[in-house]
């Protein structure tokens, strides 16, 4: 499995004011594979994901999105190669759930002011993808958070980009609806099209679903590769400063603080 | 906004047919707004005397004072509410906010200082509408000046917050132009005093150059439709909106200057009126939806539609004396907007 990597970091190094969040970084997301982000507070998650989605300048290395550095890219010509969820996504107004996802299409329609049939068609059929095709005429304020952040995500399937990078997408939801966001991100990259790379704070999800990890830690080195080798013991809890332990029973293995 | 009922292949151009309705529904009604402006006053006209004279033919003493007195005053004032209500929702969209209004950026606060300097120096009107147009530009270059890192912020990280430092950055412009009126008005004479305040209300007396207005309307409305699409976008968050292509510094920037140039012409035009920016927009979100490409235009041609009508009023109420038409908006506005409030919590269904 050495496809081309559908977006590469070298050497990268990150930095919020004066302090060195993280330095020489490598990593390469190929399609297919699953890659959860963890880490302690402070320690980069969102800069990070922000500079591998070409929103922010790290403060030194490359990023290549599609084997191009990524600010070569044009705003439109990046958004169809990776597709980005921020923390907390909100509307600012009342917003049906249909236009949420619709917003996934703008990179899609180039000059054209007004959606399309295809658009449309695309929009709804991502809204079932999540389970929300009865609520597409919902105001999103009046859905419950776990169903917010599902039509977030289908506008990141309407977008339908080869990468999808995720910020903190499990946030303050509920252990079902977590479930939910991870298998339907699970399913995406199993299909071999996807790559995803996603920021959480459960290592044991991580465990279940990543076929890769990140993590960060504030005074160390960042670990990276396929999940079995980073989502350990000794890296968990050097990165998180409190010592934990992994159980594993009846072939599924959690993590716990000690 | 429900369509269940139509087949999803014709939906999208349900949308666009949804649009088109509903923004020929409030040109009607602006025409009629015009119609009865002109047919009403000192001296009632029939709608037959109003198209007479409209049409051209010769109407005698009817045509004279229907377009002499009435055509311009209440062109002026239907662009100058077009403005206010187009610059009161893009700042909305701007700040994310429902109660942002075209005033936010102080723009009608420098506009204020430099009529009041020229009325107390006894200015006739040309030079008037000339500092106030000196006001204004100071009032915006001082924003651009001291939000510039805001708006020209690249990257979006860097941009986090900027619309709140925005809204602060004009927030302090008008508490400065406040306090540089309240010392005019203190300081100024007596003769000089009611004319001070008429301009601070805002009102139409027919000598206002319509033309210019109505021409800024049209532009601005035109700039305002090459960036609503990306507006719709930008309202989900700067990130996302980043990363779906949307050149977010470069459009903020755009809203500011369309906004800002939009408040000017209608400050120096007729004063500062309130409420127009503020209400019209909120009033229209719960009706049209919160579309930006339809939300715009529909705005003008309310807000437009909304001033003729307060400016009708504003002269019939106590004829044959004239209210200031910004005491009248302000009177309606706050009631109105109390409704709004009330009505669906605080600005969400």
């Amino acid at each position: 499995m050495s496809a081309a990597p559908l977006l590469r970091a070298d050497g990268l190094a990150l930095r919020a004011g004066e302090r060195m969040l993280l330095r020489d970084l490598d990593i390469a997301i190929r399609p297919g594979e699953l890659w959860c982000l963890l880490g302690p507070n402070g320690s980069g998650k969102t800069t990070l994901l922000h500079a591998l989605a070409g929103l922010a300048e790290p403060a030194a290395g490359r990023v290549e999105l599609a084997g191009r550095a990524i600010a070569a890219w044009t705003g439109a010509e990046a958004a169809l190669r990776r597709g980005f969820l921020p923390q907390h996504p909100g509307y600012g107004f009342s917003i049906r759930a249909l236009d949420v996802a619709l917003l996934g299409r703008y990179p899609h329609r180039g000059g054209r002011q007004w959606e399309n049939a295809e658009d449309l068609r695309i929009a709804r059929d991502a809204l079932a993808r999540v389970d929300l095709a009865a609520a597409a005429e919902r105001d999103v304020a009046t859905l419950s958070g776990g169903e917010r952040q599902r039509a977030a995500l289908a506008a990141l399937f309407a977008q339908d980009p080869p990468l999808y990078l995720l910020d903190e997408p499990l946030a303050h939801l509920d252990l079902r609806h977590q479930l939910t966001i991870m298998e339907l991100l699970a399913a995406n990259a199993q299909g071999q099209r996807h790559g995803v790379l996603l920021s959480l704070h459960d290592a044991t999800l991580a465990a279940r679903y990543a076929t890769h990890a990140l993590v960060l830690a504030h005074d160390a080195a960042p670990r990276a590769g396929a999940a079995a080798e980073v989502l350990t013991e000794s890296v968990l809890s050097e990165a998180f400063g409190h010592r934990v332990r992994r159980i594993s029973a009846d072939g599924a293995v959690a993590f716990i603080p000690e | 906004m429900v369509f269940a009922g139509n087949p999803p292949s014709d939906e999208a151009g349900a949308a666009r047919r949804r649009a088109l309705l509903a923004l020929l529904a409030l040109g009607a009604l602006a025409l009629g707004a015009l119609l009865l402006a002109l047919a009403s006053g000192t001296q009632g006209f029939s709608p037959a005397q109003v198209w007479t004279a409209v049409a051209g033919g010769d109407g005698g003493f009817a045509a004279e004072v229907i377009l002499r007195l009435r055509l311009p005053r209440a062109l002026a004032a239907f662009a100058v509410g077009g403005l206010l209500a187009l610059a009161g929702a893009l700042m909305q969209v701007l700040l994310r906010n429902p109660l942002a209004d075209p005033y936010v950026l102080g723009v009608s606060g420098g506009a204020s200082v430099g009529a009041l300097l020229a009325l107390w120096a006894g200015a006739g009107m040309a030079l008037l509408a000339g500092a106030a147009w000196a006001g204004a530009g100071v009032a915006v270059a001082l924003l651009f000046l001291l939000a510039r890192r805001d708006l020209a912020a690249r990257q979006a990280s860097e941009a986090l917050g900027a619309p709140s430092r925005l809204l602060l950055v004009g927030v302090m412009l008008a508490a400065g132009s406040s306090a540089l009126i309240t010392l005019i008005l203190a300081a100024a004479p007596d003769a000089a005093l009611r004319g001070m305040l008429f301009w601070l209300i805002g009102e139409f007396t027919g000598a206002e150059p319509w033309l210019p207005a109505l021409v800024a309307l049209g532009v601005a409305l035109l700039a305002a439709r090459l960036i609503a699409r990306e507006l719709n976008v930008l309202l989900a968050g700067d990130a996302l909106a980043q990363s779906l292509g949307v050149r977010v510094a470069r459009t903020r920037t755009l809203v500011c200057v369309i906004a800002s140039a939009a408040t000017a012409f209608a400050v120096t035009t007729a004063g500062s009126i309130g409420f127009v920016g503020l209400v019209v927009p909120h009033a229209l979100r719960r009706v049209v939806g919160n579309d930006q490409r339809l939300l715009l235009p529909a705005s003008a041609l309310a807000g437009g539609t909304l001033l003729v009508l307060a400016d009708t009023l504003a002269r019939s109420l106590l004829a044959p004396q004239q209210l200031p038409v910004g005491a009248i908006t302000a009177l309606v506005g706050v009631p109105a907007f109390m409704l709004l409030l009330h009505a669906n919590g605080g600005g969400r269904k």
